[in-house]
């Protein structure tokens, strides 16, 4: 089945760069989640993936992290599988917030350190350039005052910082944003919109999960609406068009004016 | 006061004194180092449920002759892959219920077959420790797997730390979250045959657990918490060691006991605890 999937792709001549998943099928806790997830994410593009809650945004993360194994399918980040991309660090995480336990004894400066582990040998010894991309993404984010603080101690816009920091150090091409803005401040939104608008313009590819229809049209310039399955893709104004968002989110086609209030 | 003084000298000069002090310290770095992960991850019951899994495996590397370590690191993989196994098909149940449903009938195995085997006494010392009649074989024993455990957590700290703060990102960075949990695991069960001497199978997950909850009250950085918590347990040990001895009660008791007064006294007084936490917010 893999193998099928893979000589298609090769046969269409397509040479897959940024994120490619094609017929993906997941589940997770035994729930079907995803039925066949098309996508394909260009870099030097901000793109929004916008859903419900419980939509398939968090398993899709997870399938393109590698947590989940999907039933069937392909995941693709620049032509190479998900397996080889993590393992040549090209990939960056930023949580959501409820997913890490902020009372963990590490600083700041440690969280974004951890960005430079897969560069670094078996034993992790920061070296001098190490310090300096550490120092350097600390700046980029405005934290410098808080490199030294636990991360309990910081604030929801400072937290998301830090990751996108870790992010920064890491010289991933490929970043995986869930609910950025969740408990954000303007700030600090402020901040993460520039660093991922200049990241993208560098030739990155940023992916951003949210279902805060308010902040993406700032930050993205293209969206894919998902209701286990992809509902739409394309520019963001054309997605987020009351059509297509009543039936992301679920809603009868005929019922016109809860969609408005989502968008308003 | 100079009359304990003395009588702590004179202790040590007795040969098993010192074997049970040196034998004591040696399992209070190891435990105390690892104890920092352990309570990091949250993996308190996991500790528990290892260290009284092992005993089955123990008694039996005893009928076969094996050396302990052998029998108890099979079965506290056995014990991690049925937990797991039951976890991934059935997700009726919580964790909790199915670690503490398999862990006590691998003891109760272990109790069973204590008693089918000839030379009970011996046995019993696996349950509560011995740490007085510790021979020089044993302590060799104990500072072998202990130093191998030390000596990997160490070098691996910040491949352990990563996995236990964020395993998705570990992920990002080609550190495999299996490898590095398997790892710990296989550290933890070496640990726990070299901590059964000192304090035994039913006391060895306080020595797992307390350390780590101590010394997180005493700083906010984790690289400090790796050589604290080994400092206070070393201390309790000292502290268990000659209390036992000066009043003649279990010494695997009293270490842990003194660990307990140790954490009590961090609880309230150390610069993450409750006094001073309580004059921060004011």
């Amino acid at each position: 089945m893999w193998t099928m999937r893979r000589n298609h792709a090769a046969e269409t001549g397509h040479d897959p760069t940024g994120i490619t998943v094609q017929d993906l099928n997941a589940s997770y806790e035994g729930v079907s989640a995803l039925h066949d997830v098309c996508l394909n994410v260009e870099p030097g593009h901000l793109c929004g993936l916008v859903g419900m809650n419980g939509a398939g945004k968090s398993t899709l993360f997870k399938a393109l992290m590698g947590v989940i194994t999907p039933d069937s399918g392909t995941i693709r980040f620049s032509g190479m599988t998900g397996r080889q991309a993590r393992r040549s660090g090209m990939i960056s995480y930023v949580p959501q917030q409820e997913d890490i336990d902020w009372s963990f004894p590490l600083l700041v400066e440690d969280v974004v350190m951890m960005g430079r582990y897969g560069v670094q040998n078996w034993l992790r010894t920061p070296r001098r350039q190490d310090r300096e991309a550490v120092r350097a993404a600390i700046a980029r984010v405005d934290l410098d005052d808080f490199a030294h603080r636990q991360i309990g101690s910081l604030s929801g816009g400072q937290r998301k910082r830090v990751f996108l920091a870790r992010g920064l150090a890491q010289q991933a091409r490929i970043l995986l944003l869930d609910e950025p803005f969740a408990g954000v401040d303007k700030r600090s939104e402020y901040t993460i919109v520039g660093v991922l608008r200049d990241l993208a313009s560098r030739g990155a590819t940023v992916l951003v999960a949210s279902h805060d229809l308010h902040a993406l049209p700032n930050l993205c310039d293209e969206a894919i609406l998902i209701n286990h399955t992809v509902i739409a893709h394309g520019p963001i104004d054309e997605v987020l068009e009351p059509y297509s968002l009543s039936r992301a989110f679920g809603l009868e086609d005929t019922d016109d004016a809860a969609p408005q209030e989502l968008t308003r | 006061m100079n009359d304990i003084l003395t009588l702590l000298t004179t202790a040590m000069d007795y040969d098993f004194m010192r074997r049970a002090m040196v034998t004591g310290l040696i399992t209070a770095v190891t435990c105390g180092l690892l104890s920092c992960w352990l309570v990091l991850i949250g993996w308190s019951l996991i500790g528990d449920a290892l260290s009284h899994a092992v005993l089955p495996g123990v008694v039996l590397s005893y009928i076969l002759g094996l050396p302990f370590a052998v029998g108890a690191l099979v079965f506290a993989l056995i014990t991690v892959w049925l937990i797991s196994l039951l976890r991934s098909k059935s997700t009726l149940l919580k964790e909790d219920a199915i670690i503490g449903t398999v862990f006590t009938p691998m003891l109760a195995l272990g109790v069973v077959l204590i008693s089918v085997t000839p030379s009970q006494t011996d046995l019993n010392h696996i349950l509560f420790g011995n740490l007085l009649g510790v021979t020089d074989q044993d302590l060799i024993q104990v500072a072998i797997l202990s130093a191998v455990t030390v000596v990997i957590a160490y070098l691996k700290r910040r491949d352990l730390t990563v996995f236990a703060f964020d395993p998705m990102h570990a992920r990002s960075v080609g550190i495999s979250p299996q490898v590095i949990g398997a790892l710990l695991l296989t550290l933890l069960a070496i640990t726990v045959v070299a901590a059964l001497q000192a304090v035994g199978i039913t006391l060895v997950v306080s020595m797992l657990i307390i350390p780590g909850v101590s010394a997180r009250l005493f700083t906010s950085w984790i690289w400090h918490m790796l050589w604290i918590s080994p400092l206070i347990t070393m201390a309790a040990t000292v502290l268990g060691v000659f209390v036992s001895y000066a009043l003649d009660t279990s010494t695997g008791g009293t270490i842990v006991l003194a660990q307990a007064l140790f954490f009590a006294l961090a609880y309230c007084f150390a610069p993450q605890g409750l006094i001073a936490r309580y004059r921060r917010r004011r």
